[in-house]
C-alpha cells in the first residue's frame, strides 16, 4: 500500500479533553475527503476508526454546529493516512485518545499501555492541542486574595463571608492537575521513553478556537508563552529535545454560538474558506500548514 | 440444605487505563466501587467477566482497531508500561541525577511548620507564571510532588487560606528530594539541576540535639546551599523569638561540630513569612533583633564555611506584587549559580544506607 512506504512519517496527536482535537479532525476529513476547496489535493489514503463517528464530526462541522464532546469509550483511537501536493509525502495522524481523558489517566496512574509506549518511539513529531476556552489554570490564592484585598476595604468582612460560604477544602487530585503540567508530564514520559535522538522532536502546537483570542492582539506564539507558561518554558528551554512552532487555528472561522456569525459563516460556499490558521502574522485557510511545518526538512527550517 | 449465594459476576471494565476487577487494579476514574452506578464508563462493552462467562485478561483488549496483532492506544490489561513515578526522589534517586548532571543540592533546614515545603513548592509554583529571576522552567522529576504540595495553596483546594501540606516523616526518616531543572546562562549545557531537601522538621530537631544526627545526613557535605530558616511568624513573638533564634544557632553549632558544614557550603539565614512582619506595628523591632541575629550567627558560622547570606522572604507574596517583593526569587538564583563544591565530588555519597535507617529508626523512637 502506498502509505507503507518508507516516506510515511507518523505523528501523534495529543490534547486533554475539549482541546480542539475533534474539530481539527472534522475539517481536515471534510477537506481530504471532498474536491470542493481541497486546493492542497489531500487525501485519504488509509483510515482506522469509527468512520461513522469521524462522518458525525464532519457533518456537525459543516453545518455549523458544536462538535460533540467525544465522550470516552473503548474505541477512543483513530489513525488516518494523508497525502497530498502541498505534503513532501504520506503522512500518518494517530489520535491514540481522542475524548483526551485518558492521557490524564496515564499521568495520575503512573503506566500507559505498552502499545502507545511503542508507538510514541517511532513518531516523527507531534501535534498538541491546547484551548483557551477549557485550559485548567493554577490559582495561587493569595492572588486571588490580593484581587479581593484590591476591591475591597473591608477585608474582615470579606474573611467572615469566605469563612461563611466556605465547603469543605477539596482533596488533591492528580486528574485535575493543571492542563500545561499533564502535557510537560506527556512530552517529557515521551523524550524519556525515545531516549537520546539527534534530531529535536517537532511539536506543533494548535492553540484551537483562536478566534476568540483574535481580540486580544496577540500572536498565537506570544499567547502560549503567557498563558501556558510552564509548558512554553518547558519546551523551549531544551531545544536539543523540541522544536516547536505555535498555530492559532479557528477550525469554525467563528463563535457559531453567536447565531449572526454562524448565518455568516454558513454563507460561504466552500466550509473549508471558514478555517483560519494564524502563525508568524500569516494568516490563512490552509489547514495542512501544521502538517507541513512537522514535514519540513531540517535545511529550510 | 443450606441456602444458596448468589453468583455475582464481576465484570471487567474495557475503558483504556482501567484495571478494576483485576488483581491489585483500580477503576481509571478513582471510584472505589465502579458496579455501584456512579461510573460513567463502567461497564464498557467489550469486557470480560469474571464467575460468569470467563475471558482471561490477556484475553480482553480495549482495541477494536487491531492492526497486525497490534494496537496504539488501546492495550491488553497485562500490557501496561509503569512511567516514573514523578514523586519526592529518595537518596538512591538523588546519587543518580548528580551522577548524571551537574546538579546544586540544597538543604532546607528548619524545625516543624517554619515553611520548608512552602518556600520550596512557592518556587515551583511561580514558574507557572513565567520565568523565575530570570531562569526559565525545564523540567522536573517530581511533578506530581510538587503539584500535590502545592494543591493547598491554590484556588483549586476551596480553602479559606493558604496552607501548604506537611513532610511526611517517613517511617525511616528517609532523605527525600524534589527536583528542578531550570536554564542557567552560566552552565555549559544551558541548564541546571537543582535537588532540594524536603526533610521533616523532627530530623533538624535531632541534628539541634545531636552533632551524630548530623553526620548521619550524608547529603550535608554535599550540599552546595544549607538554608537555615527562621519563621517570620514566631519573630512576632515576643515570647518566642529567642527560642527560635536559639533553635538556628543549635542546628548550626551541631552541624559545624560535626564537621558537615565546610568550606564548600554556602550557609543561607533565611527568615520566612515576612509579609507578616510587615504589616506588624513591630516590624521595625523585629528588623533589628533579626539584623542583630545575623550578625551573630554570621560570627559564628562564617569562619567555618565558604560563604555567608542572609534573605528575607514572604514565600505568599501574590506574583503580582512583582518578583523582587517574595525574595524567594533571588534566593533561587543565588541556589542557582553559586556553588564552592568541586565538580568531580559533585554526588551524594549513599553508602550503607542500611545503617543510616537503622540510625533513623532509633532516632524516630528517641523522639517519640
Amino acid at each position: 500500500m502506498t502509505h507503507d512506504t518508507a516516506r510515511k512519517r507518523t505523528f501523534l496527536v495529543a490534547g486533554l479533553q475539549s482541546s480542539g482535537k475533534s474539530t481539527f479532525l472534522a475539517a481536515l476529513w471534510h477537506i481530504a475527503t471532498n474536491d470542493d476547496g481541497n486546493e492542497q489535493g489531500l487525501s485519504v489514503v488509509d483510515f482506522r476508526g469509527e468512520r461513522g463517528y469521524v462522518q458525525q464530526l464532519e457533518t456537525s462541522w459543516v453545518q455549523g454546529e458544536v462538535v460533540p464532546h467525544t465522550r470516552r469509550a473503548a474505541d477512543n483511537r483513530v489513525e488516518l493516512v494523508l497525502n497530498g501536493a502541498s505534503l513532501s509525502g504520506p503522512i500518518s495522524l494517530t489520535l491514540p485518545d481522542l475524548s483526551g481523558e485518558d492521557f490524564r489517566a496515564y499521568f495520575a496512574n503512573r503506566e500507559w499501555p505498552s502499545s502507545l509506549d511503542e508507538f510514541v518511539q517511532a513518531i516523527d513529531g507531534i501535534l498538541l492541542f491546547v484551548n483557551p476556552l477549557t485550559l485548567v489554570q493554577p490559582r495561587p490564592l493569595s492572588e486571588v486574595l490580593a484581587i479581593e484585598d484590591s476591591i475591597s476595604l473591608d477585608r474582615q468582612s470579606d474573611d467572615i463571608v469566605r469563612e461563611a460560604s466556605a465547603v469543605d477544602p477539596t482533596p488533591w487530585d492528580p486528574q485535575r492537575a493543571p492542563c500545561s503540567v499533564v502535557l510537560v508530564d506527556l512530552l517529557a514520559t515521551i523524550t524519556n521513553r525515545r531516549g537520546r535522538r539527534a534530531d529535536p522532536l517537532r511539536v506543533a502546537v494548535i492553540v484551537s478556537a483562536w478566534d476568540t483570542m483574535e481580540g486580544a492582539q496577540v500572536e498565537p506564539a506570544r499567547w502560549f508563552q503567557r498563558d501556558v507558561a510552564l509548558l512554553d518554558q518547558y519546551i523551549r528551554s531544551n531545544p536539543r529535545l523540541f522544536e516547536v512552532e505555535v498555530f492559532g487555528v479557528s477550525a469554525q472561522g467563528g463563535d457559531i454560538l453567536d447565531p449572526s456569525v454562524r448565518e455568516t459563516l454558513l454563507q460561504q460556499a466552500n466550509p473549508t474558506d471558514r478555517v483560519r490558521i494564524t502563525c508568524n502574522g500569516k494568516i490563512d485557510s490552509d489547514l495542512t500548514r501544521p502538517l507541513s511545518w512537522l514535514l519540513e526538512d531540517e535545511a529550510l527550517t | 440444605m443450606s441456602a444458596s449465594i448468589p453468583e455475582v459476576a464481576l465484570v471487567l471494565c474495557a475503558t483504556p487505563g482501567c484495571t478494576y476487577g483485576l488483581e491489585g487494579g483500580r477503576c481509571v476514574n478513582g471510584i472505589a466501587d465502579p458496579t455501584d452506578g456512579r461510573c460513567p464508563d463502567y461497564p464498557n462493552p467489550g469486557a470480560g467477566e469474571i464467575n460468569g462467562t470467563t475471558t482471561s485478561s490477556e484475553d480482553i483488549t480495549t482495541d477494536s482497531l487491531t492492526k497486525d496483532g497490534e494496537s496504539i492506544g488501546g492495550a491488553t490489561r497485562a500490557s501496561f508500561v509503569p512511567l516514573s513515578s514523578a514523586q519526592a526522589l529518595n537518596a538512591e534517586g538523588a546519587y543518580r541525577v548528580t551522577s548524571e548532571r551537574q546538579t546544586r543540592v540544597v538543604v532546607v533546614s528548619g524545625l516543624t511548620r517554619t515553611g520548608k515545603t512552602t518556600l520550596v513548592t512557592n518556587i515551583y509554583d511561580r514558574f507557572h507564571a513565567g520565568p523565575v529571576a530570570g531562569h526559565s522552567f525545564a523540567g522536573s522529576q517530581t511533578l506530581l510532588a510538587f503539584e500535590e504540595w502545592c494543591h493547598e495553596s491554590r484556588d483549586a483546594s476551596e480553602r479559606v487560606n493558604p496552607d501548604t501540606k506537611r513532610s511526611p516523616l517517613t517511617i525511616s526518616g528517609e532523605q527525600r528530594f524534589l527536583h528542578l531543572c531550570v536554564t542557567d546562562d552560566q552552565s555549559e549545557t544551558g541548564l541546571r539541576d537543582l535537588l532540594i531537601s524536603d526533610l521533616h522538621g523532627e530530623l533538624f530537631e535531632r541534628v539541634r540535639d545531636s552533632s551524630a544526627a548530623a553526620v548521619a545526613m550524608t547529603v550535608l557535605p554535599r550540599a552546595d546551599h544549607f538554608v537555615q530558616l527562621l519563621d517570620g511568624e514566631l519573630l512576632l513573638d515576643m515570647s518566642r523569638r529567642h527560642e527560635t533564634a536559639a533553635d538556628a544557632r543549635r542546628i548550626l553549632q551541631s552541624c559545624i561540630t560535626a564537621g558537615v558544614l565546610t568550606k564548600r557550603s554556602i550557609v543561607q539565614i533565611v527568615a520566612t513569612k515576612w509579609d507578616l512582619v510587615s504589616a506588624s506595628a513591630d516590624k521595625v523591632a523585629v528588623l533589628a533583633f533579626w539584623n542583630a541575629k545575623v550578625a551573630s550567627l554570621e560570627k559564628l558560622v562564617a569562619p567555618h564555611v565558604g560563604g555567608f547570606e542572609a534573605h528575607i522572604t514572604s514565600a505568599r507574596t501574590a506574583v503580582s506584587a512583582g518578583g523582587k517583593a517574595s525574595g524567594v526569587e533571588d534566593l533561587m538564583s543565588s541556589w542557582v549559580r553559586n556553588s564552592l563544591q568541586k565538580p568531580a565530588a559533585s554526588h551524594i555519597e549513599v553508602e550503607n544506607p542500611i545503617i543510616i535507617r537503622e540510625f533513623d529508626r532509633v532516632g524516630l523512637r528517641s523522639v517519640k
